[in-house]
């Protein structure tokens, strides 16, 4: 394992590269892209056990924080959809340059999935496919969600909501929300993105409880060879609860890690 | 700004930041609870880069990106070896002295380091023990009496009203409040740490050992927030409970009842940072 910082020198990345003793060669190289502000951080346990078993498995994997998050440069009022995006790109080639492995799947977890797609627009070299897992697929409605996570969160740890703005969410769980990423989520669907990517290969893992056919007619309509995981029964990992607990869902990390193995 | 990932510690299995800074006072950062050493809502990545000086924030070993240790020892035991490696890190990178700052779990460690090791300076302690009082207790029932948002929530759920105000939520915010689990309101939570696994030194011991600290030149600076909020609610009230101790002028303690433990506003967040800012410039010895 190696951790250190990539890409621009200025504001460098944060990344955590997971070597395989014997690459798989058939198997691809996996960059994690992982969610937005407090989901990221409940996410972080969840996506070093998918890591470690994927590396296991025989596929080398990159671990990063988006700029503005984690230990990545770049305060958090900065961070917008079309730069975790680029990211995700950077990320990539990254990955190619340290594995040197022929093909490379992008998993992206909630807010990460929708950065995934996104940068798919970009056709980079060696992309075989995104896993979107719990993807975000409509993003007012991922606006929405924050609001009503935001404004509970409060009455249950303030006991009152005030200074929740109904207009506009400007903070969700501790982290700011800028103008430019609201106007980003706004404008954000799944179906839309995935009409200005060619990608050969995307899997949905769905979150406990999700529409399994809701899922399936965002993405079938929207692409091709696409393939819903059954839903699992695991344990949530995005709550207060669950950060607190380290709550990993492990049923839906080894389906995950079985339909990567079937990448060939 | 120039941060750099180092690794270090036995077999070099401890991770962590590394950030330069002028100066010979240095922050180091520790874990809260379990979240890795980025901190809860990043808060030691905004901590790190508000101090002008150099800073380390790292995860202690089992946690984040640092492995677990080989021998079995305890938590407390491990955390003790671990932050004596990050001191030795930064003392190897010019630092002679060291704030200290850390977050529940983290606060209780960084004061049982400060006790073994003499190359911490200072200590900012989020939301370490606390201990109620009979002046506290008391404080705080007049507070709930005269509250009207808790007669509010009372008289909701005499009338078969849900538990959190949700008649002025949304449906979507109620939802997520009733999916919940039900021991979330502060005052649950600080029976829970009471009783559960944070075990709290006896209050002679920390206040003796507090005592130690202030005495031997260490500057500590305690900020609770409503989490404790069933057993102080005042700076006076910890004063009271420690009154027999002797601090002199090294410590300085603040309750921010507007913030919740991991401080999730934002501009509970700035406050923190302009107190903590205030304290340091304030504090002699400890200010780069």
């Amino acid at each position: 394992m190696t951790a250190f910082f990539f890409g621009d020198a200025s504001a460098p990345l944060y990344g955590y590269y997971y070597a395989v003793a014997a690459q798989d060669r058939a198997r691809p190289a996996i960059v994690l892209c992982a969610p937005f502000g407090e989901e990221a951080v409940r996410a972080f346990k969840p996506m070093t056990v998918l890591a470690d078993r994927l590396a296991r498995r025989g596929s080398p994997v990159l671990r990063f924080d988006y700029a503005g998050s984690g230990d990545s440069a770049g305060a958090c009022e900065t961070v917008r959809l079309a730069g975790m995006a680029n990211d995700v790109l950077e990320a990539h080639q990254e990955l190619s340059d340290m594995s040197l492995a022929p093909r490379i799947v992008w998993i992206g977890l909630r807010l990460g999935a929708a950065a995934a797609v996104l940068a798919a627009e970009e056709r980079p070299r060696g992309l075989a496919g995104v896993l979107a897992w719990e993807p975000v697929t409509d993003g007012p409605a991922y606006l929405a969600q924050m609001r009503a996570t935001q404004k509970a969160n409060l009455q249950v740890n303030l006991l009152s909501d005030t200074g929740v703005n109904e207009g506009a969410v400007t903070e969700y769980l501790g982290f700011p929300v800028s103008e430019t990423l609201r106007s980003e989520l706004e404008a954000y669907s799944a179906a839309g993105a995935l009409e200005n990517t060619s990608l050969r290969r995307l899997t949905v893992a769905p979150a406990v409880g999700a529409d399994s056919a809701a899922l399936e007619a965002t993405f079938t309509e929207a692409a091709k060879n696409v393939a819903i995981l059954p839903p699992t029964a695991d344990a949530p990992w995005n709550s207060d609860d669950a950060m607190n607990a380290y709550s990993v869902p492990t049923l839906m990390i080894d389906q995950i890690v079985d339909a990567i193995g079937a990448w060939r | 700004m120039t941060e750099r990932v180092v690794s270090f510690g036995e077999d070099n299995r401890l991770s962590g930041v590394l950030k330069g800074g002028a100066g010979e006072t240095g922050l180091l950062l520790l874990n809260a609870g379990i979240v890795h050493r980025i901190g809860p809502h990043r808060l030691n990545v905004k901590l790190a880069r508000r101090f002008d000086g150099p800073s380390l924030r790292f995860d202690l070993s089992g946690l984040g990106d640092s492995a677990r240790a080989t021998a079995g020892v305890s938590h407390e035991a491990q955390a003790l070896k671990d932050v004596a490696a990050a001191l030795d890190l930064l003392q190897d990178a010019g630092v002679d002295r060291v704030v200290l700052a850390g977050l529940c779990s983290g606060a209780d460690d960084g004061y049982r380091a400060a006790l073994t090791d003499a190359r911490i300076r200072g200590l900012i302690l989020l939301d370490p023990y606390a201990y109620g009082s009979p002046r506290a207790r008391a404080d705080r029932l007049i507070e709930k009496a005269t509250d009207p948002a808790r007669w509010g929530r009372a008289l909701a759920r005499l009338t078969g009203g849900e538990k959190a105000e949700p008649a002025a939520a949304p449906d979507a915010a109620a939802e997520v409040v009733a999916s919940m689990p039900t021991s979330q309101t502060p005052e649950e939570e600080a029976l829970a740490l009471e009783g559960n696994d944070r075990v709290h030194p006896p209050r002679d011991e920390f206040g003796r050992n507090l005592q130690k600290l202030a005495q031997s030149g260490v500057d500590i600076y305690i900020l609770y927030t409503n989490f404790v909020a069933e057993l102080l609610t005042k700076p006076s009230h910890f004063l009271d409970t420690f009154k027999t101790f002797d601090f002199g002028d090294r410590l300085t303690v603040d309750v921010n009842g507007e913030s919740d433990h991991t401080y999730t506003t934002l501009a509970s967040q700035e406050a923190l940072f302009a107190q903590i800012d205030t304290w340091m410039a304030a504090r002699r010895g400890v200010s780069a």
